[in-house]
């Protein structure tokens, strides 16, 4: 009897070993998913088991793959726009199990994923940190100055960023300068992302897709710039009819439309917008009734998909601004750009984009005043080609390279008499032009050492040129001029090289933690001659020369990410260091204007920056939004400035503190708030006056920023309400009220000096935009 | 053009925004710093030169003066000018002194600071003046075919000199100078219109009828000093001055404080060496005149 039992028992354990081993052989669930409406292949679904907590997203063919066991698992399949999928998959025998999906659009807004088109848990699994990705979706829900949303505004908010002053659209990163940062709409740079003073940004929300923002940790596929990139694309939908989204708003109406072309082959997608904010201006009084102020801008887009394997795109914009009083002076900004990409499938593990991207910035300055009517004008023009190859060597082991060359004019400024054609005031003249080349080779791979160590690494090679026909001056220590060459036609001269080594890596501590860190090295090529720091509509962009070195950057980021709850809540911390060589500044009283020595006037030095960002970021659920802590000090030390001593940089903020909320009451009805906080900014104040002729005037010790601003903050509210959909209507509406700086606090944008009935200096606050309400009105169809 | 004048436009667009306050600030601790400020003019008379230190910012009354300095003036490399001091900081010619167009004058100031010697000098060269004020009109100022309220112009009559070439004006009436704050001179050039003549035909083809005569000065009646009455005689005075004097009035001028369009404020550009060590100015200037009885 014993020996039964025994062996009874051997052959229950031996079974159940059998049985246990089958358990464990792999096997896997496979598929593709597409648009159930145009049967699009969708990239970047998420499908998320949550036997695993984990999962795969779909890739650039709309293919996943997950290996898994035998078992019964719980698929949840999400992407935005799309009406989630749930599904229950049982594998069997290690059989694998192909789901292939289709996907139905979601026409209501969703409840979840504030960050999105990427993995759930891309936080901590992603090799590339400092990097924050914002969808439309989250940008319409934030609120917005006098209601216009706004993309830039929105990147504004995310740790590590600072708004260069109240209501710009300059913005600083990790304390670098506002001219630091690579902005570019469909891979052509935008040099001024700004419409009326800043207050608003150039990008239509209703043309764009998504904007993402680099803050360390660049891709050796970007260049140009040190501290960012914001790399902003618009929308690429395949629809199958006519449709569009606008709104009509205080300040500005817009109206964006997409149709289907050629059998579907084809979309087109055309937007506008325009203010009219001068059609109030007359309601401030006489002063203003001869005074114009107005931006418009257009986005238009084609996409054609030739075949399976090639697709091309072009992509303009056009954007102008123009401020002044009739037959006095005027202002008038603009950019335009224009993007053309062939994208090329090779085959599943390689393809390749070719880009040929021009852009243009320009802005004028006119004097109407008869008879000394005058154009004074400056601008800059791009032209770039660009190769670019992604070879996917396993789902291990991904490279990208590539070659770019631009050629660049910057056109120092031109002055030309307006005036009658018999008689001449002024000269025309011109200040010259500044030509230049610039060219990168470069090289990125990214590899899954083990399953816990990512490491990617990559070089960026950098050569830049100027060519004539240029004048040079040379200046001695002083800075006196002293002589000049002179360069001739298209003749090359300072040629400068720099590799820019870029590496990174990740280690997964465990399935909701990991740990990364980054190395850069940064170069320009080009810089604002400027020294404002909110940004003027005439900024003036100039190329290194022989006087004026490439500015360099290395940065060094660490950091900890962590989920929790099923990655419904995303947190991290990141420290940074950076330090900065060749950044410029210019001396007191430089003349920026219409000055062909304009490189006597700078001077420059190196800078370093540090700091430590927190964020906490809900992406799912009723409650969406996040809070982030940045402490962060940045300074420079600028020869002939602050007498060669070290001074704070006029982005140091050491503390800012956001937070981002956002609630979906009902399917209808939602409401939000932002609440910011910065510490105020570096501010040059004076020690004394001194009084000539009955005249006091400020005196200043001659260190820079030594004094602060009071602190920043505010509070922007808006709640968002639905008309009631119906079924028969394709028509959508939704009305947003908004109410920017809800209790009115009076934030220093400017301190201003002057004489009092008594000679005494009077010192006052310039503050904009409290309490400011808006009511809009948008629709989709 | 100037940035910074153009920025009348862009300070405008703000103001449609903008509100103000006034607030105290947390000044900046820094030593006092001397002040000079004088002048040689081709006008025969006592010439002076006022040095005091800076006062505390929110500090009223009067500044501290220098006293006891040692003043002179080198006419040319050469010719000795003598000051003496005839209230505390005033400097004064101790006789009339006319200067010379094309001659350099050279300013030494020295004094014992506790217990300190500082020593000080600035120089400049009296330039050619324009050509005699033939005539001068003064009408309401308008703008746009509308006549602004209380505000006239004054409006020469004169030939302007070629080249860049720098002004400054001053209004008398009744023999009181009445634009006599730094902050109301007229400080300009005439750009494009340099060498012609001001306000005569060949100018007033030019405008076609537009915002002439041409105008170097703004009179404000509704200023108790700035009011006029009939049979009032009106001495308008049209200074040749440097570039770097025109720099330095407009500096003042326009010394308004912290915005984030124009960067870092620094002190006024002085003419006055050491660089850096001391605030004001010592100008040379050519001068012509012109009076006009009012109807």
């Amino acid at each position: 009897m014993e020996k039964i039992r025994i062996l009874l028992a051997f052959i229950f354990f031996t079974i159940s070993a059998i049985a246990q081993a089958e358990e464990n052989v792999q096997s896997s669930i496979s598929g593709t998913i597409k648009d159930g409406e145009t049967k699009e292949n969708l990239i970047g679904v998420s499908v998320y088991v949550e036997e695993i907590k984990g999962g795969a997203a779909t890739d650039e063919n709309g293919k996943y793959k997950i290996k898994l066991g035998n078992g019964k698992y719980n698929l949840t399949i999400s992407y935005i726009g799309y009406k989630t999928i749930k599904e229950k998959v049982e594998i069997k025998n290690s059989k694998p199990v192909v789901l292939n999906l289709t996907m139905e659009p979601d026409n209501q807004e969703l409840e979840e994923v504030i960050v999105t088109g990427r993995k759930p848990d891309a936080n901590i699994s992603e090799a590339l940190m400092s990097a924050q990705k914002l969808h439309t979706v989250t940008i319409k829900k934030i609120p917005a100055l006098m209601g216009e949303v706004d993309v830039v505004k929105a990147i504004q908010l995310l740790p590590g960023v600072q708004s260069a002053s109240e209501g710009s659209s300059n913005f600083s990163v990790r304390g670098g300068g506002t001219d630091q940062n690579l902005i570019m709409l469909d891979d052509a740079i935008i040099y001024n992302p700004s419409h009326m003073m800043g207050f608003f940004s150039v990008f239509n929300n209703d043309a764009i897709s998504d904007a993402t923002l680099i803050k360390g940790d660049i891709p050796a596929t970007y260049g140009g710039r040190l501290s960012s990139v914001l790399d902003i694309q618009t929308r690429e939908n395949t629809p199958k009819k006519i449709s569009g989204n606008g709104g009509i708003g205080l300040i500005s109406s817009r109206l964006m439309l997409e149709a289907p072309l050629f059998h579907e082959k084809t979309t087109v997608m055309v937007a506008g917008r325009r203010t009219y904010a001068d059609l109030f201006l007359p309601l401030g009084g006489d002063d203003f009734e001869d005074t114009y102020l107005y931006f418009y801008d257009l986005n238009a887009k084609i996409t054609h998909k030739i075949n399976d394997n090639n697709r091309i795109y072009i992509s303009s914009y056009l954007g102008k601004d123009n401020f002044g009083m009739d037959e006095l002076a005027g202002f008038g900004f603009g950019n335009m750009s224009l993007s053309t990409k062939w994208k090329h499938i090779f085959n599943k593990n390689l393809y390749s984009n070719l880009e040929i991207n021009g852009t243009s910035y320009y802005n004028i300055r006119a004097i109407e005043m008869k008879p000394f009517e005058t154009e004074f004008k400056s601008d800059v023009k791009d032209w770039n080609l660009r190769y670019d190859m992604t070879k996917i060597w396993s789902q291990k082991n991904t490279s990208r390279f590539g070659i770019s060359g631009t050629y660049h004019r910057f056109n120092i400024g031109d002055t030309e008499d307006k005036g009658r054609d018999d008689v001449k005031v002024f000269d025309d003249s011109t200040f010259g032009y500044r030509k230049a080349l610039d060219y990168a080779l470069y090289f990125s791979h990214e590899q899954n050492i083990t399953k816990r160590l990512t490491l990617k690494y990559g070089l960026r090679l950098s050569m830049f040129q100027n060519i004539g026909s240029e004048k040079v001056y040379h200046f001695d220590d002083q800075y006196r001029k002293i002589d000049s060459t002179e360069y001739g036609k298209n003749e090359i001269f300072n040629t400068k090289f720099n590799p820019e080594p870029r590496i990174g890596a990740l280690y997964k501590l465990d399935a909701a933690s990991s740990i990364k860190a980054s190395y850069s090295r940064t170069v320009q090529y080009a810089q604002i001659a400027s020294n404002s720091t909110g940004g003027l509509p005439f900024d003036l962009w100039i190329p290194s020369n022989p006087n004026i070195k490439p500015q360099k950057c290395d940065q060094w980021v660490i950091g900890y990410f962590r989920n929790f709850f099923d990655n419904k809540v995303e947190t991290s911390v990141e420290v940074y260091y950076k330090s900065m060589k060749n950044l410029i500044d210019f001396k007191d009283h430089a003349n920026l204007f219409g000055n062909a020595e304009i490189d006597g006037d700078i001077r420059s030095g190196k800078g370093r920056a540090y700091g430590a960002e927190f964020l906490v970021r809900k992406n799912v659920g009723k409650v969406t939004g996040w809070v982030s802590y940045t402490y962060s000090r940045t300074y420079r030390t600028i020869e002939g400035i602050n007498f060669g001593e070290e001074y704070l940089s006029p982005y140091d903020r050491p503390h800012n503190f956001v937070c981002v909320l956002s609630f979906d009451w009902t399917k209808r009805f939602s409401i939000s708030a932002n609440w910011i906080f910065n510490s105020g900014q570096p501010v040059t104040y004076p020690f004394g006056k001194y009084t000539i002729d009955n005249t006091p005037y400020a005196v200043y010790t001659g260190y820079r920023n030594k004094s602060r601003y009071p602190s920043y903050h505010r509070l922007d509210l808006s709640a968002t309400l639905k008309t009631k959909p119906k079924k028969w209507k394709k028509w959508e509406g939704e009305w947003n009220f908004s109410l920017y700086n809800a209790y009115g606090n009076h934030n220093t944008w400017a301190v201003m000096f002057s004489p009092d009935e008594n000679n005494m200096i009077k010192t006052e606050r310039l503050y904009l935009f409290t309490f400011v309400p808006s009511v809009s009105y948008n629709f989709k169809f | 053009m100037n940035i910074k004048r153009n920025s009348i436009l862009l300070l405008t667009l703000f103001s449609l925004f903008s509100c103000k306050e006034e607030m105290e600030i947390d000044i900046e601790e820094g030593d006092r710093m001397i002040g000079i400020y004088g002048s040689i003019t081709d006008e025969e008379i006592k010439h002076q030169v006022i040095i005091s230190k800076s006062a505390d910012f929110y500090k009223p009354g009067n500044p501290e003066m220098v006293q006891n300095a040692e003043v002179f003036v080198l006419d040319n490399w050469s010719d000795t000018i003598e000051y003496q001091e005839i209230a505390p900081g005033v400097y004064e010619t101790i006789d009339t002194v006319k200067g010379e167009v094309g001659h350099t004058y050279t300013l030494s100031v020295k004094f014992n600071d506790n217990g300190e010697t500082k020593e000080y000098y600035a120089q400049e060269t009296l330039l050619q003046p324009p050509g005699n004020i033939d005539n001068i009109v003064v009408c309401p100022f308008s703008f746009n075919g509308q006549e602004i309220d209380n505000i006239y112009k004054v409006c020469p009559y004169f030939q302007s000199l070629k080249g860049d070439v720098y002004y400054l004006s001053k209004v008398a009436l009744d023999g009181r100078i009445v634009t006599d704050s730094l902050s109301e001179y007229s400080v300009y050039n005439f750009e494009g219109l340099s060498g012609m003549y001001i306000n005569g035909k060949e100018m007033e083809e030019l405008y076609d009828g537009n915002v002439f005569p041409e105008w170097v000065c703004i009179l404000d009646t509704s200023k108790s000093d700035e009011k006029l009455f009939h049979d009032q005689l009106l001495t308008l005075y049209i200074y040749r001055i440097s570039e770097e004097y025109a720099n330095f009035v407009q500096d003042v001028q326009n010394s308004s404080g912290n915005d984030p369009m124009f960067g870092s404020p620094a002190n006024v550009r002085s003419n006055i060496k050491p660089q850096g060590k001391a605030l004001g100015y010592f100008y040379a200037a050519s001068i012509v005149k012109g009076d006009v009885r009012l109807k």
